[in-house]
C-alpha cells in the first residue's frame, strides 16, 4: 500500500512483462522526439532564429528609421509603407502600442527580418499564417524569412505589453 | 512525546500529531478560499473572452487575469501543497511534528505575503500580469509579497524535512518510507530548487522597483523567470502524483504495481524536470538553438519518460487491486465495477486521463523547438496548462480532500450526494474547456488579450479570426462556466463540511 | 509484481496505455504537418 512502507526487498521484485514493453517504448518514444529538434534544425524550414544580438532600443530606433527613409513608399494610417528589396535587412519595431513600418514583401524572396522593441517585452504573432516570435527589449531578434504565401497580414501583439495591449496591431503586405 | 499530543485516528490506527493536524487544517482551509477567489475570477475572465459577452473592462480584465493566476496557480497549489507535506511526513511516518513554530513561521509568512500580493493587485498598483517580465513594473510590495510567500514555502520544506529526520532516528516506520511520501519528498526537493532561483530574480526585481538597482536585462529575467515558473510547475507533478497513489490505496486498496518502477520513475522527475524551462524562449532571442534543445529536451526527455511509467503504474495498480476483488472478466470488468460513485476516485480518473491525453500530448508538442513557433503565447498554452494544472493537480487535491476531511478535519462531508457530483461537474467542463482553447490556440489566437477583433486598433474591422474561433470561444465559456459550477460545489461543500459537517466518532 | 496470477495482471491497462501511446503519436506527427505550412524561416 502506497501510504504504507513497502516489504523489505522491494527493489529486487522483478517487473512485469507489460511493464517492460512499456517502459522500452516509451524510452525509445523519448530519444526520438529529443532528435527530432537537430534533425528539424539542420534539415527542415521552420526553425526559429539562430541569429541575436544585444542592442540598445536607441540604436534599434535609429537602423529602423534608416531602413525607413531608404525604403518608404507611402503611408497608410499615418504609418509609412515600406517596400525593401529582396534579400535586404528589413526591420520592424514594436512598441507600446503599435507595429512600424507596414512591410510590402515578394512572395518566395528571402528577407532577414530585425525584430526589437523600444520599451517592453512584445510577441510578433503574424496572422492569420500563425507564426510567432517573441520580441525583447535590447535584443535584436533576426529571423530569415521567406514568405510563401500572398495576401494581407495583421502583426497581433501576443505578450501583454500593457493596458493598451490589444489596440497593438500591424500591418504586412506579401505580393 | 507525551499523549496530550496526539491522538489516534480511529479508522487507519496512525498517531496525528496536534500541531501538524492545525497545520493541515489551516493550510488546506486557505487554499480552498483562494480557489474561490480564483475561480470567481476565472469567470469574469472567460465570460470576457467570450467576445458576444465581453464582461469586463479593459482594465479589469487584466487585473482579473494576473490575480486568477497568482491566487490558483501560487496561493491555492502552494497552500494546499503545505498541508500534503505535513500530511505525508508527520501523520503518515506517525512521528511528531519538527519545529511546530516553523510550521507557523510558513503559514503566517504566506499568509501575510498572499495578502499583500492580493491587496497590490487589486488596487491597480500590479498590473503585469502572473509573470511580471520586466521592464514591466509593479509596486515594489508586490515583489516583496512574493519574495515571503517563497521564503514561507521554503520554511514547510524544511519542516517537512526536519519531521522526515526524526521520524528516521525515532524509527518511528519500518524500512523505506512510503511511496507517497517518496513522491512529496521529490516534490520538496524539487520545490526547494525552484524557491531558491525564484530568490535569484525577484529579490534584484525587488530592489529595482525600490530603485536601489539597475534594470536586469529583460532576457535574462525571462530565462531566470522560467527557471523558477515553469519548474515550480513539476513540484505540482510530483504532488500530484503522489496523490495519485494514495487515491488508489484509499479508495480500493491498491497497492504499487510495483515500487520499483513507480520510485524510478520518481526518481527521474528529481534528476531531470529541473533542467527544463526554455519552453517558453523557444522562440526568444539570445539563446542558442543547441542550448534550447537541450534545455527543453530534459536531456532526451527522461522526465517525459517518468510521466509515462506513472501513466502505466497508477491506472495499473488499481486494475490489479479490483481484479483481486474478483472482477477478472475480459478486459474492462474491473473499470465498469470501480468505485465510480467515490468523488476522491472519479476525481482522480479526470485527473489522470486529462493530464495525460491532454496536457501531456500537448506539452510535448508546445515544448519541442519548432513546432513552438505555431503555439507561442496562443490561447493554446492556456489550455494545455489548464489541463495539467487545474484537471490534473487541481482534481487530484480536490479528490483527496473528500479524504482528508473525515481522516483530519474528523468532519463527515456535509453533502454527500454533491460530492459524489462534483467531479463530473467539474471534470466535464474543464474538458471541453481545455480542448476548446487548444482548438482556438491552433488558429493563432493570442492568449492575455482583452479583445481578438482589434476594435480600438489602427486597423480596426480587418482583422478577424472567423466564426469557427467565435464558435470556439462561445464552446470555452460554456466549459468554463460548467466548470465554476463544479468548483464552487467543491468549495462550498469542503466550507461547508468544516463549519457544520457532524463529527466522525473519535 | 511478476508474481502476479495471469487474471490479476494489468490487461486493460496495456491495452488503455497503448491507445494513448498512438494518440501522442497521432497528434506529434499532425502537429509537424502543420509547422510545413508556415512561411520559411530559421
Amino acid at each position: 500500500m502506497s501510504l504504507g512502507s513497502p516489504t523489505k526487498y522491494w527493489w529486487d521484485e522483478p517487473l512485469d512483462p507489460y511493464e517492460k514493453t512499456w517502459v522500452w517504448a516509451a524510452g525509445v518514444f523519448c530519444v526520438l522526439i529529443t532528435i527530432a529538434m537537430p534533425f528539424w534544425h539542420y534539415t527542415g524550414d521552420q526553425n526559429p532564429s539562430q541569429e541575436y544580438y544585444k542592442i540598445s532600443p536607441e540604436k534599434f530606433d535609429a537602423a529602423t528609421e534608416r531602413f525607413i527613409t531608404a525604403y518608404k513608399v507611402g503611408e497608410e494610417q499615418g504609418i509609412p509603407v515600406v517596400v525593401p528589396p529582396p534579400k535586404s535587412d528589413i526591420f520592424i519595431r514594436a512598441h507600446q502600442f503599435g507595429w512600424e513600418p507596414i512591410l510590402k514583401l515578394k512572395v518566395g524572396q528571402s528577407y532577414k527580418l530585425h525584430l526589437g522593441s523600444m520599451d517592453m517585452n512584445h510577441g510578433f504573432s503574424l496572422q492569420p499564417i500563425n507564426m510567432n516570435f517573441q520580441v525583447v527589449p535590447g535584443w535584436d531578434n533576426i529571423l530569415n524569412i521567406t514568405p510563401t504565401t500572398t495576401g494581407v497580414f495583421h502583426i497581433v501583439c501576443n505578450e501583454y505589453c500593457g493596458l493598451g495591449h490589444h489596440t497593438m496591431i500591424g500591418k504586412l503586405y506579401v505580393e | 512525546m507525551a499523549s496530550d499530543n496526539f491522538r489516534v485516528c480511529p479508522t487507519t490506527g496512525l498517531k496525528v500529531d496536534f500541531s501538524a493536524q492545525t497545520l493541515i487544517k489551516l493550510n488546506a482551509f486557505t487554499a480552498i478560499v483562494f480557489l474561490l477567489v480564483g475561480g470567481l475570477l476565472g469567470l469574469a475572465i472567460v465570460l470576457t473572452r467570450w467576445q458576444a459577452v465581453h464582461l469586463l473592462t479593459a482594465e479589469l480584465f487584466y487585473r482579473a487575469l494576473t490575480l486568477h493566476g497568482i491566487a490558483m496557480l501560487v496561493a491555492w497549489i502552494v497552500f494546499f501543497e503545505m498541508a500534503l507535506l505535513y500530511f505525508t511526513s508527520a501523520i503518515l511516518l506517525n512521528c511528531r511534528l519538527a519545529v511546530p513554530w516553523l510550521g507557523w513561521l510558513q503559514y503566517i509568512l504566506m499568509l501575510v505575503g498572499g495578502a499583500i500580493v492580493t491587496v497590490m493587485v487589486l488596487t491597480g498598483n500590479a498590473d503585469v500580469m502572473f509573470t511580471s517580465y520586466v521592464p514591466l513594473k509593479a509596486h515594489h510590495l508586490y515583489y516583496l509579497g512574493i519574495v515571503l510567500f517563497a521564503v514561507g514555502a521554503i520554511l514547510g520544506c524544511v519542516t517537512f524535512f526536519a519531521t522526515l529526520g526524526i521520524a528516521k532516528t525515532e524509527k518511528t516506520y519500518q524500512g523505506s518510507v512510503p511511496l507517497v511520501t517518496y513522491g512529496a519528498i521529490v516534490a520538496a526537493i524539487i520545490a526547494i530548487l525552484t524557491l531558491a532561483h525564484g530568490a535569484i530574480f525577484f529579490i534584484p526585481t525587488w530592489l529595482w522597483a525600490l530603485g536601489v538597482i539597475p534594470m536586469m536585462d529583460p532576457e535574462t529575467y525571462r530565462l531566470l523567470f522560467w527557471g523558477f515558473g515553469h519548474s515550480t510547475q513539476q513540484i505540482n507533478v510530483a504532488a500530484m502524483i503522489a496523490c495519485w497513489y494514495a487515491i488508489g490505496t484509499l479508495t480500493v486498496g491498491a497497492q504499487p504495481a510495483s515500487e520499483k518502477f513507480s520510485r524510478s520513475a520518481f526518481a527521474l522527475y528529481a534528476i531531470f524536470i529541473c533542467i527544463a524551462s526554455e519552453h517558453h524562449l523557444l522562440v526568444d532571442p539570445g539563446i542558442s538553438a543547441a542550448h534550447k534543445e537541450w534545455n527543453t529536451g530534459y536531456f532526451m526527455h527522461l522526465a517525459v519518460l517518468a510521466s509515462m511509467m506513472h501513466a502505466f503504474s497508477v491506472p495499473a495498480q488499481i486494475e490489479i487491486a479490483l481484479r483481486k476483488k474478483g472482477y477478472t472478466k475480459g478486459m474492462f470488468e474491473w473499470l465498469k465495477k470501480a468505485p465510480w460513485g467515490d468523488p476522491a476516485f472519479s476525481s482522480m480518473v479526470f485527473s489522470v486521463t486529462g493530464f495525460g491525453f491532454m496536457g501531456g500530448i500537448t506539452g510535448i508538442l508546445y515544448g519541442t523547438e519548432q513546432l513552438n513557433i505555431i503555439r507561442h503565447n496562443t490561447i493554446a498554452v492556456p489550455g494545455h496548462f489548464h489541463a495539467t494544472v487545474v484537471v490534473g493537480t487541481t482534481m487530484a487535491f480536490m479528490g483527496i480532500t473528500y479524504y482528508v476531511l473525515p481522516l483530519i478535519f474528523q468532519r463527515q462531508v456535509a453533502f454527500p450526494t454533491v460530492a459524489k457530483l462534483q467531479p463530473y461537474v467539474y471534470g466535464v467542463g474543464m474538458w471541453i474547456f481545455c480542448i476548446a482553447m487548444m482548438f482556438v490556440g491552433g488558429f493563432g489566437v493570442p492568449r492575455r488579450h482583452w479583445d481578438i477583433t482589434a476594435a480600438e486598433s489602427l486597423f480596426k474591422g480587418e482583422l478577424s479570426f472567423g466564426p469557427t474561433v467565435d464558435l470556439g470561444f462561445a464552446v470555452v465559456a460554456i466549459g468554463g462556466v460548467l466548470a465554476f459550477v463544479g468548483g464552487a460545489m467543491f468549495v462550498l461543500n469542503a466550507v461547508a463540511t468544516v463549519a457544520m459537517g457532524k463529527k466522525v466518532n473519535q | 509484481m511478476s508474481n502476479l496470477k495471469e487474471e490479476h495482471r494489468p490487461h486493460g491497462t496495456a491495452m488503455l496505455v497503448w491507445f494513448f501511446f498512438a494518440s501522442l503519436i497521432v497528434y506529434y506527427l499532425l502537429s509537424w504537418k502543420f509547422l510545413t505550412g508556415i512561411w520559411k524561416v530559421g
